[in-house]
Order: structure tokens, then sequence, then C-alpha cells
């Protein structure tokens, strides 16, 4: 029984890596239609940013809102200088626009870091929490955290303000925005900031739980990628829960059944789900200007 | 129209691209000295072997500079020509080609990882030209071919060598968790094919992916396994992730990793929770700790030594397996007088004290090591210590 609990806890923390990266998915492609497939590599920078402040003396927190301020910067640069110039009318070239991005992003992180895998400190102490048998680390506590208060902070945002309204416009009818006097190059590159901010958070948070590298972007990608497409892409809450799943079947897919099959009993689900209802679990069909 | 343009950038690209291929097949050609002893290398010093490469690339050329101060080869100076295969199987099979055919070396060094050392050994065996890899792979001399040598110790190796240590220590009860890519899966089948002899019992047996963020639930069934021991087979950064999250689990059964982690990168990855994880490595990691008596103390101290002055840093093991090989390269020229086309099988009748180990080759044997040159050691105060 103490396996099966620990099983979900260990769910849940990968399930919330998963979901934090989902979120930022969404961001960009509720407003833009595009999927940003370079969101793995804004968590790669937000960890390796963090790593190099912190080395150079300065105190976590500083360290902390640095990092993600930076990465929010090069998300909106790409936006500005690259994304905004790529084919508008085809979502298809800009989704490989973005992978091109990725790749870039890569190759530079690599030259700046190496290849080299670097270590982070925990927010909090290193002594796990235990609880009748089951432990767990300080900072999956704070990786879930942070996904709640992003999850809060989006849903807020996008379903409760003006700003919110007018980024969901855009992606209902951009002609229709444009009359409204909203400029939708504006709500584009508040996406891509509030998704390159979400990265940098989850990226700095995660990284005390494994290490973090210039690559370390490609498997978390597919992974949130996997949990944004099962979620419907639609919205926040939807993703997080797809993610959520997503780290509880694979946690108790190696636990129950064999770890060298976990992927695989992930992936086998998420193809089914995608055969019975084909816009995710929580997705309604489009009826939109089209996308994906 | 429209099409029309596309196939027209298509086609503009394609010639582009054969054009570069083409140019970097043809790379400028070494004007070798007038009766130089040509050795040719073939190290990934680009891709994701190049963590390997570099330091095996150093580890030559240091030692090709020494040779060559104390007069070479028989009065001849010895010219090193090294090619980088960048990790990729093809482009190490066009460089020992083209090292053969173009630069008319007597033998060959390379690769630094498997699959490209495997390609390379089927033009060295067709061609009869000596080769000596770096690469771990069982296959590369299992079968031996003629002049066919690898210098690494083998998961086999390992394996023994742990299970050795487990029996002394009295833990039965194993539990593994290797990486599921070619390094951990070799370790696998290794680790279970030996327990029985060592009467050793295998509890728990979990995989994990290279690239996985977590493995907490892997640890959470071995730990409720029972087992006594858990070995870890993987290379970094993934054993590091393991030996955290084991802590954070509350896993308190020692643990031992395998010689894929075992080097510096390994204890600032891992921080305090690598305190007390075993380790089977090469004895380079602790030239200080060496027993005197030991045949290899000075040959490593030497290797030390040198490396230290020549590059600030210490060697690691991929550089002790690059200048294992030259060195052996060398002793069966001395041995056969400079009869390079006896080179082949003269490797195999050299007994060479290393770095790496005490190299004692046989018909059937072309790695030539035995477990007895690996030692476990024990992480303590951020350090490795030897243990036995």
């Amino acid at each position: 029984m103490t396996d099966f609990f620990q099983f979900l806890v260990n769910g849940l923390v990968s399930g919330g890596i998963y979901a934090i990266v989902a979120i930022g998915f969404v961001t960009i492609y509720q407003v833009s239609k595009v999927i940003n497939l370079a969101q793995g590599e804004f968590l790669m920078l937000g960890g390796l940013i963090a790593v190099t402040l912190l080395g150079t003396g300065m105190s976590y927190g500083l360290a902390f809102v640095l990092s993600v301020l930076m990465v929010t910067l090069i998300g909106m640069l790409l936006q500005r200088f690259v994304v905004r110039y790529g084919p508008m009318s085809n979502q298809i070239s800009l989704i490989i626009l973005t992978i091109g991005l990725s790749i870039l992003i890569r190759g530079v992180a690599s030259m700046f870091w190496g290849k080299d895998a670097y270590a982070l400190a925990p927010f909090t102490s290193n002594e796990p929490i235990t609880f009748s048998g089951i432990s767990m680390a300080q900072q999956s506590l704070w990786v879930i955290l942070a996904v709640l208060l992003l999850l809060f902070v989006f849903w807020f945002l996008m379903n409760k303000t003006l700003l919110g309204k007018k980024m969901y416009a855009c992606s209902v009818n951009l002609l229709a925005t444009r009359l409204m006097g909203i400029n939708p190059n504006k709500m584009a590159l508040l996406a891509f900031a509030m998704s390159a901010a979400s990265g940098a958070i989850a990226g700095i948070a995660i990284a005390p739980l494994n290490v973090t590298s210039y690559d370390v972007g490609v498997m978390l990608g597919i992974k949130g990628f996997s949990a944004a497409i099962l979620g419907g892409l639609q919205n926040p809450i939807g993703v997080t829960a797809a993610g959520f799943l997503i780290g509880l079947v694979e946690a108790f897919g190696a636990g129950l059944i064999s770890s060298g099959l976990k992927d695989a009993i992930v992936f086998l689900l998420i193809i089914g789900v995608l055969m019975i209802k084909p816009t995710g679990l929580f997705g309604e069909p489009s009826v939109g200007k089209g996308g994906l | 129209m429209k099409t029309g343009l596309r196939f027209g950038v298509m086609s503009v690209l394609l010639v582009v691209i054969l054009l570069v291929s083409a140019c970097t097949g043809g790379k400028e050609v070494n004007s070798g000295v007038n009766g130089s002893l040509k050795i040719g290398a073939v190290f990934s010093m680009t891709g994701p072997n190049s963590p390997l490469g570099v330091p095996e690339k150093q580890a030559v050329e240091m030692q090709v500079k020494k040779l060559n101060q104390s007069g070479g080869f028989n009065g001849k100076p010895i010219e090193l020509i090294i090619e980088d295969d960048k990790s990729d199987n093809t482009e190490a099979v066009k460089a020992i080609r083209k090292l053969h055919k173009t630069d008319g070396v007597v033998a060959v060094l390379g690769s630094s990882g498997s699959g490209p050392s495997l390609g390379m050994v089927e033009y060295a065996s067709k061609q009869k030209l000596p080769l000596i890899s770096m690469a771990a792979a069982d296959q590369i001399t299992n079968p031996a071919q003629s002049g066919i040598y690898k210098t690494p110790h083998t998961d086999i190796h390992g394996t023994k060598r742990i299970y050795q240590f487990l029996k002394e220590k009295g833990w039965a009860k194993v539990g593994i968790l290797y990486d599921s890519n070619t390094y951990g899966s070799g370790w696998g089948k290794q680790l279970k094919k030996y327990a029985p002899e060592y009467g050793l019992t295998l509890v728990s047996e979990e995989k994990y992916g290279t690239k996985d963020s977590s493995m907490s639930t892997q640890l959470t069934k071995i730990k409720s396994s029972g087992a006594q021991v858990l070995i870890i087979a993987g290379t970094n950064p993934a054993p590091s992730t393991v030996v955290k999250e084991a802590k954070q689990l509350g896993l308190t059964i020692p643990i031992v990793s395998s010689h894929g982690s075992a080097n510096k990168k390994f204890l600032e990855l891992a921080g305090e929770s690598a305190e007390g994880i075993y380790m089977v490595a090469g004895k380079l990691l602790i030239p200080d700790q060496l027993k005197a008596d030991d045949p290899q103390t000075p040959v490593i101290k030497d290797f030390v030594t040198n490396y230290k002055e020549s590059y600030l840093v210490l060697p690691d093991g991929f550089a002790g397996y690059s200048y294992d090989g030259l060195n052996m390269i060398i002793e069966a020229l001395k041995s056969v007088d400079g009869d390079t086309s006896k080179l082949g099988e003269a490797i195999e009748k050299v007994n060479y004290i290393g770095v790496t180990g005490q190299f004692r080759f046989s018909k059937t044997d072309h790695n030539g090591l035995k477990e007895d040159s690996m030692v476990i050691l024990q992480v303590k105060g951020g350090k490795y210590q030897l243990v036995n």
C-alpha cells in the first residue's frame, strides 16, 4: 500500500512537470494558433541561466527573477523578430519555423554552456519530507506549487480580464479583432512573453530534481506537447489535468507493469484517446479560424 | 508557377548540400614528413561522444610529442594523423579509409564510441589494417579477429568486480537499475548472467530511459523489493539523478555505480547525495591512493603528471584508453623491429602495463584486461576514496 501511494506521489510530481510545459504550449496556441515547438528550450534556458547567475555569487531569489526576465526577453525577441515575419497564413510553416528556432537555441546553448550537465541547488533544504513511509523531495512540493500558481494566473488572465479576452479574440477571428482596434501582433508578443516566463519558472523549479543541460528541453518538450494534445489544446486547466494524467500513468505503468515499457504505455493511451476523441480529452471541435 | 519555384529552390539546395558534403569528404591531406612513421587516429571530437574523444586526442598528442622529443621510433619521427568522426558511424569509416588509402598509416586508433568503432573494425579486418579501439562494446573484440584490439574495461570486468565486492560484504540480494541504451543494456545482460556464479540473487530489475527526468518509481519498487544493495549502470548525468532521488525517497541501502559515471562530473552533479556511493572504476581516478607495490602505480603517476602539466587538468579514463593503445602499437613495432606487416599479430604478444590495466592478449582475448585492474571506490567528503 505504501508503494501505491509512493507511485501516486511520484506520478503527481512528474505530471506537474509535464503540465507546466503544456501550459506554455496552450498559451501561445490560444492566441496565435501556433504550436511553439521551442517551448522546451525556454525551460532549458531558464535552468541554465539560473545556474550561471548563481555561479557569480548572486542570491537565489535575484538569480531566479533575473533568469525569468532574461528568458522572457528572449521569448519576446523571438516573436518580434522571427515568428512575426514568418508566413502568417500558414500555420504548418510557422510550426516548422519554431522547430528551426528550437534547434538554433539548442545549438547556441551548447556552444555557450557546453554539452555537460549542470546541477542546481534546491530552493529549500535537501532533506526529504517523509510521511508514514512515503517520501518526496521538498523541491517536488515547489514544482507542484509552481504549477498551481501558474495555472491560476493564466486561467485568471485568460478568463477574467479584458486583456485575456483580447488575446483569445485574436485566435477566433483575426480580421474582426483588428477591426475592433486590437493589435494582434501585440497580443502574440504578450503570449510569447507569458509562455517564455512560465517555461523559465518551470525550468528553474525542476532543475534541482535531476540535472539540467543544453538538450534537456527536447524530452520535456515532447512530454509537455503530449500533455497539451491529450488535454485538447484549449484551456490551461484541461492540459494541466492531462499532464497529471500522463505523469500518473507513467508512474503506475512503470511501477505495476514494467519500467522498460512506461513510455509505450503512455503513448498507447494518447493514441487511443485521440482515435476515439480527436480533439483531446477536454477539447471542443474547432470553430475558430482553423489551426490544427 | 509556385510549384516550379519550389522545385527550383529545392534542387538548388540539393546541389549545395551535395557540394558541401563532397568538400568535407576531401579534407586537406597531411603531407607526411619523409621517412616518418605514420599512425592514424579517429576520435569523436565533436558530437555527443566529444567528452570521450577530446581527452583521447589530447593524451595521444601529448605522448607522440614526448616520444618524438626522445628520438621518435628507431630514429624516425612519429607522425600522428587525427581525424574527427563527428560521433557518426559513416564518418568513422570514411576517416579510416582516408587514413589507410591516402595517408598510408601503419595502424589506427579509434574510435571513441561503439557504433563508429564497429564500422571501422569491419574495414580494418578486411584490409588487414591493425586497429585498437577505445570503445566499450564487447562485440568489437568478441569474437577476436586478427589485428583488432580494444583497451577499455568491459561491462564483464565491471560486473565481476562489483560482484566480488558484494560477496565480500555479504550483500546477497541485489537490485539493478540500468539505462535502456546500448551501454546500460550491456551491463544488464552481464549482471544477470554472472549473478548465480557469485551466489547472488537479483530481486529487482528496473530500466530507465537516458533522458528520463525521474527514476523515482523504479527506486520505489527496488526499495520494497528487499534488495540489500542497488547497482546502477548508466552514463552521466542519469546516475547522479538516481542517487539524488534515492536520498529523497529514503532509500538507505548501499548503491554501487558503474564506471560509466566514474568521474568528477558525477560528484559535481550529485553533490551531497553522492556521499557514501560506491563506484567501480579504473585506477586512474585515484592516482594518489594506489598501493606502492602495484606495477601500474608508476605508469599511472607518470601519465597523470605529464597530462596535468600539458593540459592543467587531471586525465580521466578515456585519456588512458588512447594512451595505452598508442603505447601498445609502439611496443609491438619495437618487438618486430619496425616491420609493419607483422604489426597486427605482434600486438597480441605485447605484454604491456598500462594506465587502464595490465594487458595480456591471447588468441581468443583481444581486450587483454582482467577484473582486478578495476577498483571499488567510495565517495567520502566529496572525493573518491579507495575501498578495495
